[in-house]
């Protein structure tokens, strides 16, 4: 249970809430455990010696019990509400902020769906077992104690009957647990299987159907829908079969009092009132105690989600922030790199064990791995260097693996080099203050992606008070402004999640004006005008040479085309620079880029003296 | 719970515990969807008369417990008669040790049946998501249609194997209570029972509250975990922008507003629930109030009184439960509607009532004036004719977005046309069965899709039957052999997630292995728009010229090279193939496919002009 203590420290700040919660729980379970002596009370005082006053007293004391419980229950549940309510939303808080500040190395080692998980209900989880679980817990074992205490109090030879039955049940729950949680890790895996299985059947459904394969889908599901279930009965039986167990064992102790009672009776030990009243206590103790299975399974799903939680916040950011980080309000452009090289740290996967969270599991995948004990992957860049003056423009080739993507992302800091260092403006990007240096880089990312608001706010999202103006020009040189006025609100029509009312292309060119408007001192392209055809992406080249001049620009691309105005073109093969040079150079010096310009555009430029011909000729008759 | 399932589509996976939790929905025709509930449990009709003896019976002997209790202290204890406490002690202990035989024994009933019912409604479900055609498949996202084969069918299972009984234990309680209560002693019976209304209405007040409060909070969750969704994919953008502020501030803000509901959700559940102890406390005073009263005028006795008491604590917990499987039977309600929403959807695409296989065939293609639409008046093709001869390979060239695709799709009969009609051998594709259709023909994907498991399963996927030998033997004819053997565990080595641990060259030469397996005399192959590196490309080039040997085949084409080989180039553009022919015929002619390349040629003359 030891993230579920980490998770609670959280509360810190509401301890008196905390207090008064707790005072507030005892309260309602001291009057319940009142009741049976004010009966006792009202048997053995009033009804057999025939004395009203005796009964009205009492009846009187039960209605006070009663009310003093209603109000401390209304107190109890404001203050629960206020804890767990209070607890999730800094959790919560903490966890975002957390999040955000972790860098694309962690982000690539986590999914963001597991994050949002996190984030939403495992906190909720965690949520709920300090409200609802905690107050129960607190009351089961306030109630059972309390009842023991009663009991001894009233007879202490007939509590030891108690006694044995509590500890028989602790036992039998302790029994219980152990194989419940053997049973469950397995079904949960089982579940695990299942969700897979029908998770890549409909993600291909398409291959499915064209090699005909439903019948064997059908069978394999089958197969593991039937195991599931399986699995499923014996956790069903178990619970069936021991719940009236448990039923049974306080049953069988009332019974035992009843005789072992009756007898003391007559041998005038024990008074009627005070034998009901231990028939009563019994009741009240024990009935808690069926609760007690649920309420440690609650628990032990609690302590999994917020383990899962506490390794997010234990993932440390990857990247160090230097002591006296470097701000600037502009920057020149100047990029150079020296003897780079880099790689991704390797992700290690641990014997993938879901039912590991019963168990109170085990550190996963990237606690681990962010420690990075020299655990590397390949290298994706070796020896980069190269430098860039400001304005000019650098493109990038190369096949896909070739490690384009990684270089640029080295730029901005996305990443830190394993070795050699990246410079802007002469300073090494680790001096640099991060968000000082990003919000002067223009990243156009691969994919494109968009927030929900309007056209306008995705434009000016790294510069949110820009003017309509600034994000109309920008828009006009992405060549995004023609169908942005074309949608029924212009620049205010709202984008859909993700940007589903979009084309690739116009997503692709938002993202452009993005970058545009911040005016930024560098300007990267990564393989963001692919879904924007050849004629669009020469316009927004020709926009670029105006309003990005002064920028130093990286451009990778697929197309040949959108390269060849590059003032530096580097070829990238697994990791190096094979080749360096003008569009000229390189088609005289460079195999590689001589063969991707060759499958490219080499036909065009071959069949060219043909086709030219029968046009010269069409245009002569 | 589960991790590896989730993804963006945020289903909520439960697993074995847990998902009684209300949430505020409610079915929309809650009797009709309990009808047909009812239908599917027709089965178990029997063993469900059974289980409900067994529990008339189990919460009858749990009613006369206290009687017996009562008298046992009236008549034996106060007359100091021990051989008849004795007996009556014994009584009980039968009693009680019946009653738990008796839950014991439907609680195994229910659970099985429970279980068996869930798992044929996931089957069906899982049978008639293979049934349904692509149109379907497009417009649900994954997330959505697994969530009812993994959580509505869960709360489901719920109800029935849990919440039924309970929701039966509890009203036979409660009626035993009342009758047992009013044949002890009928004044006391009548004092005590006033109570009752009272309670209904605040068991109702309570489970209208909650029910509100839990779906004010479901809707503020649904903005938090939009908040955050995007927040957390885009997560790149945000960093590259370094506004971390802004998204952590309208963060803030989203879950501000969850706690606020939260805080009101949470009071009413944790307050107004224990109200049912404060109810019963006053209720216990009010009763041994009455009885003492009673007692002194002895119309009641002191064991009367005990049996009440026992009564009165056994009252609530059954009205708590009633009040719970109330909210669970409407969240179950609301799962079984979307579950009958799925079984409902017709398929698009069926078999003819007396279609026929196709049979072999020797792969002539024809369209004849083909239309289609995914929806009504947005045309995606229009008049599409071709004529392909068996062992002939035709060229999809266009911008994307132009209808290629689709082409091919129909193709499959992954959809159906909407006018005009498509011929392979002369006969019309929706006369034959569809699966006997796809048999002959074979799809390789720019991005091919690889399930989990080993790499020799995912070849073999192609033709189930093939022997070890040959699925290697279809590797090496791909060049997917050499590559294989390097892995680590050769044709053994586990595909992770979507094949990530393959690069996207590696897969396609084994979408090319898959499809060298099946052997199809019609080939629909998807060129990869990206560069792979050189080497893997050139194998790539290599196993589809072999593949494609012998074979008729689409191929929507990126490489010149491809193109030029073609027999026939298809032009299709704006929903319609403008323009066919060879490639040099087509570059001849000077219409759209000419101006495509030598667009792409001057730009580059103007471009290498400019340096």
């Amino acid at each position: 249970m030891k993230s579920l203590w980490r998770a609670f420290s959280f509360m810190k700040p509401y301890g008196w809430y905390l207090f008064f919660g707790f005072v507030t729980t005892v309260l309602p379970v001291a009057m319940e455990l009142s009741v049976p002596r004010l009966l006792q009370f009202m048997i053995d005082r009033g009804i057999y010696p025939r004395d009203l006053d005796m009964i009205l007293l009492g009846a009187f004391w039960m209605f006070v019990a009663a009310m003093i419980g209603a109000v401390s229950t209304l107190g109890q549940g404001y203050c629960r509400a206020i804890v767990s309510q209070g607890l999730a939303f800094d959790i919560r808080h903490a966890l975002f902020r957390h999040i955000q500040s972790l860098s694309f190395a962690n982000l690539d080692q986590m999914q963001t769906g597991r994050l949002m998980t996190r984030v939403s209900s495992d906190v909720d989880v965690v949520r709920m077992f300090s409200s609802a679980g905690l107050a129960l817990l607190l009351r089961v074992l306030l109630m059972i104690i309390g009842s023991m205490v009663m009991l001894l109090l009233t007879d202490w030879q007939l509590s030891l009957i108690m006694v044995a039955i509590a500890a028989i049940s602790g036992f039998f729950i302790r029994y219980l647990m152990l194989q419940a949680t053997r049973l469950f890790t397995v079904v949960q895996r089982q579940l695990g299987a299942l969700n897979t299985l029908v998770q890549e059947n409909l993600a291909g459904m398409q291959v499915v159907k064209a090699f005909v394969r439903a019948r064997f889908e059908i069978d394999q599901f089958s197969e593991s829908n039937d195991d599931y279930r399986e699995r499923n009965i014996e956790v069903g039986v178990l619970m069936a079969i021991a719940m009236p167990i448990l039923q049974i064992l306080t049953n069988v102790g009332t019974v035992a009092v009843l005789w072992f009672g009756g007898v003391s009776v007559l041998g005038d030990r024990l008074t009627i009132g005070e034998l009901i009243a231990f028939n009563n206590y019994l009741m009240i103790g024990m009935g808690p105690l069926l609760f007690l299975g649920n309420l440690l399974m609650m628990a032990a799903r609690a302590e999994a989600s917020a383990e899962r939680i506490f390794e997010v916040f234990d993932t440390a950011p990857a990247l160090k922030i230097a002591s006296q980080p470097h701000r600037a309000q502009r920057i020149r452009g100047e990029v150079r790199f020296e003897n780079v090289s880099f790689h991704y740290s390797r992700r290690v996967y641990p014997p993938s064990e879901e039912g590991g969270a019963w168990k109170g599991g085990k550190p996963s995948a990237f606690t681990r791995t962010n420690r990075a004990n020299g655990v590397s992957g390949e290298d994706v860049l070796h020896e980069i260097s190269f430098s860039a003056a400001p304005g000019q423009q650098i493109a990038l080739l190369g096949a896909t693996g070739s490690g384009k993507s990684s270089l640029v992302n080295l730029i901005p800091r996305f990443y830190d080099v394993s070795g050699g260092s990246v410079l802007v403006d002469g300073l090494d990007v680790r001096q640099w203050d991060a968000k000082a240096l990003r919000s002067r880089v223009g990243m156009v990312l691969q994919e494109s992606i968009l927030f929900s608001g309007s056209v306008r706010d995705n434009i000016a999202y790294g510069a949110p008070d820009a003017t309509l103006e600034a994000v109309v020009a920008a828009a006009q040189a992405a060549q995004a402004h023609k169908f942005i006025t074309g949608m029924p609100k212009g620049y205010d029509s709202p984008i859909e999640a993700g940007g589903a009312n979009l084309s690739g292309g116009q997503k692709q060119r938002i993202a452009i004006a993005r970058a545009l408007l911040i005016r930024p001192g560098i300007l990267v392209f990564d393989d963001s005008t692919s879904a924007v055809d050849m004629e669009t992406e020469h316009r927004i080249q020709t926009a670029l040479e105006t309003l990005a001049a002064d920028a130093t620009t990286f451009i990778i691309a697929q197309r040949i085309t959108s390269v060849l105005r590059a003032d530096k073109i580097l070829v990238l093969d697994q990791g190096r620079i094979a080749e360096r040079g003008t569009h000229q150079e390189l088609l005289e010096t460079g195999p590689i880029y001589r063969e991707i310009y060759e499958s490219q555009l080499g036909e065009v430029a071959r069949e060219n003296g043909r086709t030219r011909d029968s046009f010269t000729t069409g245009d002569a008759e | 719970m589960s991790q590896q399932g989730s993804s963006t589509a945020r289903p909520r996976f439960i697993g074995g515990s847990g998902g009684s939790r209300p949430t505020g929905e409610k079915a929309k025709d809650r009797r009709g969807t309990l009808r047909r509930l009812a239908d599917y449990l027709k089965p178990y009709h029997a063993r469900l008369i059974l289980v409900a003896l067994l529990v008339v019976a189990a919460t009858l002997f749990g009613l006369i417990g206290p009687v017996l209790l009562g008298r046992a202290i009236d008549q034996y204890v106060v007359f100091g008669d021990l051989d008849g406490l004795l007996q009556i002690a014994l009584v009980m202990l039968g009693v009680y040790l019946a009653q738990g035989l008796f839950t014991v024994i439907h609680g195994v009933i229910m659970t099985r049946i429970g279980q068996h019912f869930v798992a044929d409604i996931r089957m069906a479900l899982f049978r008639h998501y293979q049934a349904l055609s692509m149109d379907y498949h497009d417009r649900h996202r994954t997330g959505d249609l697994m969530s009812r084969i993994a959580n509505d069918s869960e709360t489901i299972n719920q109800i029935l194997s849990n919440g039924l009984i309970q929701f039966t234990t509890n009203i036979l309680s409660l009626g035993g209570i009342m009758v047992a209560m009013l044949l002890l002693n009928l004044p006391l019976a009548i004092g005590t029972l006033i109570i009752l209304p009272v309670m209904l209405w605040i068991t109702s007040q309570i489970t209208e509250r909650t029910r509100k409060a839990f779906r004010g909070m479901q809707k503020n969750l649904g903005w938090l975990n939009a908040v955050m969704e995007e927040n957390i994919t885009g997560i790149r953008a945000v960093q590259a922008y370094a506004q971390e502020d802004a998204a952590i501030a309208q963060f803030q803000d989203a879950s501000q507003a969850y706690r606020a509901v939260g805080i009101r959700a949470d009071f009413i559940t944790a307050a107004l629930g224990p109200m049912f102890t404060t109810m019963m406390i006053l209720t216990v005073a009010a009763t041994s109030l009455l009885g003492g009263w009673l007692a002194l005028r002895d119309i009641v006795s002191v064991g009367v009184i005990a049996t009440f008491v026992i009564y009165i604590m056994n009252f609530f917990r059954p009205m708590r439960g009633i009040a719970m499987v109330y909210n669970q039977l409407q969240s179950a309600l609301a799962g079984a509607e979307r579950i009958f929403a799925a079984l409902d959807a017709a398929p698009t695409v069926t078999d003819a009532p007396h279609a026929l296989p196709l049979g072999d065939i020797r792969g002539a293609v024809r369209f004849d004036n083909v239309d289609f639409a995914y929806e009504r008046d947005k045309p995606v093709l229009e008049s599409i004719n071709l004529q392909v001869e068996p062992g002939q390979t035709i060229a999809l060239v266009g911008p994307t977005g132009a209808g290629k695709t689709t082409i091919i799709s129909l193709l499959s009969r992954f959809y159906d046309v909407t006018a005009g009609s498509i011929r392979i051998d002369d006969r019309d594709i929706r006369n034959v069965t569809q699966d006997s259709i796809r048999e002959q023909l074979g799809i390789v994907l720019q991005d091919t899709f690889l399930f989990s498991g080993t790499v020799m399963q995912n070849i073999r996927y192609g033709r189930l039957g093939a022997s070890d030998a040959e699925v290697i033997e279809a590797a090496k004819l791909a060049n997917a052999d050499s590559f294989i053997r390097l892995l680590p565990r050769g044709y053994q080595t586990q595909v992770s997630e979507k094949g990530h641990n393959f690069s996207q060259g590696q897969r396609q030469l084994l979408a090319i292995a898959r499809a060298i397996l099946a052997d199809p005399r019609i080939l629909i192959l998807d060129e990869a728009t990206s560069s792979v590196d050189t080497r893997t490309e050139i194998h790539i080039q290599e196993a589809l010229l072999r593949l494609l040997e012998g074979r008729t085949a689409f191929v929507i084409a990126h490489r010149l090279s491809t193109i030029r080989n073609a027999d026939q180039v298809l032009v299709v553009n704006d929903q319609r193939i403008i323009e066919r022919g060879t490639h040099d015929e087509l570059l001849a002619m000077g219409g759209f496919y000419h101006d495509l390349y030598m667009s792409q040629y001057q730009r580059v003359e103007e471009l290498v002009a400019l340096k």
